[in-house]
């Protein structure tokens, strides 16, 4: 009886510790594949990752009152690469993770309304307001850049570029690590730098 | 101007001066309190007021102060460390003062955590003071000097505001006063400052862990204080939402936490604050450098080998040429070219060439028994005791030989003297090859030397070795074949050669205690004691050897004594060495606590069909190796995990690079340590991860046990 007591304890604690260790491990890996999601965008229409089986996907996180998202707008960076990205056949994806209430959290008509101000021009903006989709893919910053390849492999994770500041006059200096990464994932070459640290403000989860 | 002129009012001129100086010096005086303006004008921003303060108001040039830079934060507002953590952006401060001053780095205060949903901050909340030292240069000479900072941060609640600032003090130069009215500012600083520690922090990424090993006992105690953190300075290393691992034995505090899932680089360092309810405490983290394999040919290592051994090997030859039989050689060389002084010059580089190409041709010999050696499996490294022990034998019979207790082919002296007289091309090279020959009974000893050194070495430096020892042994020739006046400074050969020649055994014997010591680690001391008794019995043969040499007729049972101390040395010396091979089973029972036994491929060959047999491949120099074996493998579970299933604990010590050891790793693809790796009777070796804990040790051997 004993040993039957303390066998079910040991599952039981095994079993709790590999969630513990799944929940801690869902981060992304590069050169794996990239976390499904499926989430409605600004026009009500649902995207998942296998939606885009394919074709290469860039996901930015964003807030729009986030300065360090503010720098790459204002200054129209943002702008030039999903221009530049999307005219290439890539999926550009704008993914929104405020939950409601906090700093960036926007309704659908609102994130229309930024996206004609602001002359941007993403494939889409999902508003993953549970952050669902920005816990898969441990989306920490605003901006937080990914490059998904045609397979639906993960390549790139990590900052827009290499100088962590709000100043717009530092995005001429920088190392562009994002938009490197993306094109040589276009070019079907490996990317030179597959992670780096990602700056900005904090996502705003819900807690 | 006339020079009278200038003569008469010079006097005048100089009171002038002074006069002047008094009035200029009076105001500034006087100014000094209100001129100086040791802080900043305060710059209201949205949630933060920020100001530079100045320690001093009056400083003197080239010596160092101190600036501080106040950030008053409104309630639940925050900026950020040098690690800002998941989000946010450390504070940034660029200093202008005139050309050459120095400013140092901000002096961080005690960081707090706050925690985001599930992301992690780390900064500074309602008033923070950022502490810089600076100096101006020494030959600064206004009466004042500004300084101006950019700093720039960003401060957040939830919502993030980037904001920046320059600001400027003015302060005098002269007599260093503080400044009264920033004392409180200071103090402030000071109190919320974290205390600097010396303790050996260092840190190793491993499989996606970062350890951090702090070596100190307080830091052991720190650990079990209450609330006790640790905060890693460096901005994508750790995963910031993680728990830290902690354990810890009596001296090494060991703290694990998974890698940042962003990290893409290793930072040589970074600071750490260790903190808890008490006290907080500053230390610098130093990467883990494991060292340069002794074995491989690192290019700069190698050049500066090959250097100071060409150079030792030279001298070597040099000093051959002062033994007893080859000096008058030397001299009867000497004679004979200055009797046809038409050719020396010839004659030297062909007897130059004769040498040198004998001594290379015995370093071809001894590469070539060396690599026969090799294909039958014999070491010569200095890790293998048996090579150590024949090398010692070596020393002690050069030693003995030099001291003059027995001789070596006394008689192929006559036969070279009478060769080495004459000229001409081919017989100076032939005089060469027999002048090593004919030196043979007294160089041997130093050839042995050289010999037992370059059989340790890799074939270039071998080479090398003996070719230097060529051209120092020819070079007194070289010499006086060129400047023919040499020969007439040479000292006459004489009873001298003899006294010389015994004291270089001593040397020798200096080399055999070495030798001695390094065997005495490698086995131990009943092995060692073994071999001294059979070096006695060596010695013993030896003299008596030397003794027979001088009989004119050897008695059988001269022969027959020699024989006897012959076998009883080797027998000794062989006893010596089967003591060495069971040495570690002996051991094994005697040391307390120790649970493992000494790694080598035979004991773990001879051990794995019988039961299961753990491995552990580790170095003194590898933190995450001592980490393992203190939280996981040392611990009291896994002694006894290994007593139920009967599991043989093997470590092998890699720390010199043990060449078996660094074989053993290729097997598995590694070249590095950590390796464990558990071999279960009937079935395939398993590889353990690279950073262990009890249970993951436990998982293992219970999944073999079944």
């Amino acid at each position: 009886m004993k040993y039957i007591v303390k066998t079910w304890l040991l599952v039981l604690i095994t079993s709790a510790f590999m969630v513990m260790s799944f929940g801690a491990k869902a981060n992304p890996e590069i050169g794996a594949p990239a976390p499904n999601f499926s989430v409605i965008d600004s026009h009500g229409v649902t995207h998942s990752l296998s939606d885009f089986a394919g074709e290469t996907v860039v996901l930015e996180w964003t807030n729009h009152d986030c300065p360090y998202v503010r720098k790459h707008y204002e200054s129209g960076n943002m702008q030039s690469l999903q221009q530049r990205f999307t005219e290439q056949g890539v999926v550009w994806l704008s993914v929104i993770s405020s939950s409601p209430g906090t700093q960036g959290h926007v309704s659908a008509e609102q994130a229309n309304e930024l996206t004609s101000s602001r002359n941007a021009a993403p494939t889409a903006v999902l508003l993953d307001e549970s952050g669902t989709m920005g816990r898969a893919y441990s989306a920490r910053v605003t901006p937080h850049m990914y490059v998904i390849d045609s397979e639906g492999v993960l390549q790139y994770a990590g900052g827009i570029d290499s100088i962590p500041s709000a100043r717009q006059s530092d995005i001429e200096r920088a190392e562009p690590y994002f938009a490197n990464a993306a094109e040589q994932v276009l070019s079907g070459e490996a990317v030179s730098r597959p992670i780096s640290r990602p700056y900005g403000c904090s996502v705003k989860y819900s807690d | 101007m006339p020079k009278v002129q200038l003569k008469a009012i010079l006097p005048w001129f100089k009171q002038c001066f002074s006069l002047a100086f008094l009035l200029l010096l009076a105001p500034s005086l006087l100014y000094a309190q209100t001129n100086a303006q040791a802080s900043s004008e305060r710059v209201v921003q949205p949630h933060v007021n920020v100001q530079l303060h100045s320690e001093f108001d009056t400083i003197s040039a080239g010596h160092l102060y101190t600036l501080a830079i106040e950030l008053e934060q409104e309630e639940n507002w925050h900026t950020y460390w040098i690690n800002p953590g998941d989000s946010g952006e450390a504070t940034k401060i660029e200093w202008q003062g005139p050309e050459g001053s120095y400013f140092d780095g901000i002096q961080w205060p005690t960081v707090n955590r706050y925690e985001v949903g599930p992301l992690i901050n780390y900064g500074f909340s309602d008033t923070t003071y950022l502490l810089t030292d600076f100096s101006i240069p020494s030959e600064y000479n206004e009466d004042t000097v500004t300084l101006t900072t950019q700093v720039s941060w960003l401060v957040c609640e939830d919502i993030c505001i980037p904001g920046n600032a320059e600001l400027s003090v003015t302060l005098n130069v002269g007599m260093p006063s503080i400044s009264e009215g920033n004392r409180a500012h200071f103090m402030e600083a000071r109190r919320s400052l974290p205390e600097l520690s010396d303790w050996n922090v260092q840190y190793d990424i491993q499989d996606g862990q970062v350890s951090i090993v702090v070596e100190d006992a307080d830091a052991v105690a720190m650990a079990q204080e209450q609330d006790f953190y640790t905060f890693v300075g460096a901005t994508d290393l750790v995963e910031h939402n993680a728990e830290w691992q902690v354990e810890s034995t009596d001296e090494l505090l060991i703290l694990r936490r998974p890698l940042n899932t962003f990290n893409s680089a290793q930072p040589e360092g970074f600071p750490v604050q260790f903190s808890s309810s008490n006290r907080t405490l500053e230390a610098y983290a130093a990467e883990v450098v494991a060292p340069e394999p002794a074995t491989t040919n690192n290019s700069t290592t190698t050049s500066i080998t090959f250097v100071s051994a060409f150079i030792f090997a030279f001298l070597g030859g040099v000093i051959l040429n002062l033994m007893p039989c080859v000096f008058p050689v030397l001299s009867l060389k000497a004679l004979a070219m200055a009797q046809h002084p038409e050719s020396k010059v010839k004659d030297a580089l062909f007897y130059c060439l004769g040498v040198i190409l004998s001594f290379i041709f015995v370093a071809a010999v001894l590469i070539a028994l060396r690599s026969t050696g090799q294909a039958l499996g014999w070491g010569f490294q200095l890790q293998n005791p048996w090579f150590i022990a024949v090398l010692s034998f070596l020393f002690v019979a050069i030693g003995l030989n030099l001291s003059g207790v027995f001789q070596v082919a006394t008689s192929l002296m006559s036969v070279g003297q009478s060769s080495t007289q004459g000229s001409g091309a081919k017989q100076s090279f032939a005089t060469g090859v027999l002048a090593v020959i004919v030196a043979s009974p007294c160089t041997a000893p130093f050839m042995g030397a050289a010999l037992g050194f370059a059989i340790t070495q890799p074939v270039a430096l071998s080479l090398i070795i003996f070719f230097a020892l060529g051209l120092g042994f020819a070079f007194p020739f070289l010499l006086i074949g060129l400047i023919p006046q040499i020969a007439k400074v040479l000292p006459k050969p004489g009873q001298w050669m003899e006294s010389f020649k015994q004291w270089m055994a001593f040397p020798m014997y200096i080399t055999t205690v070495w030798l001695i010591w390094v065997f005495g680690r490698q086995t131990g001391m009943d092995s060692t004691a073994l071999l001294l008794l059979s070096m006695i019995l060596l010695a013993a043969s030896l003299w008596w050897w030397g003794q027979l040499q001088q009989k004119s007729s050897k008695g059988i049972w001269g022969k027959l004594t020699l024989l006897l101390l012959v076998v009883g040395t080797v027998f000794i010396f062989w006893q010596s060495m089967i003591w060495q091979q069971s040495k570690p089973a002996t051991e094994q029972g005697e040391v307390e606590g120790r649970n493992w036994q000494v790694w080598s491929q035979q004991r773990m060959d001879s051990l794995i069909g019988e039961q299961p047999v753990f491995v552990n491949m580790t170095a003194d120099w590898c933190i995450t190796c001592l980490a393992n074996e203190r939280v996981a493998l040392s611990v009291e579970s896994t002694q006894n995990l290994f007593e139920n299933y009967d599991v043989a604990y093997l470590k092998g010590d890699w720390t010199m690079q043990d060449p078996a050891i660094t074989e053993y790793l290729a097997e598995f693809g590694r070249n590095g340590v950590p390796l464990y790796v558990l071999y279960w009777p009937g079935k395939e070796p398993q590889v353990l991860p690279q950073i262990l804990s009890p249970s993951i040790v436990r998982e293992h051997i219970e999944n073999n046990a079944g």
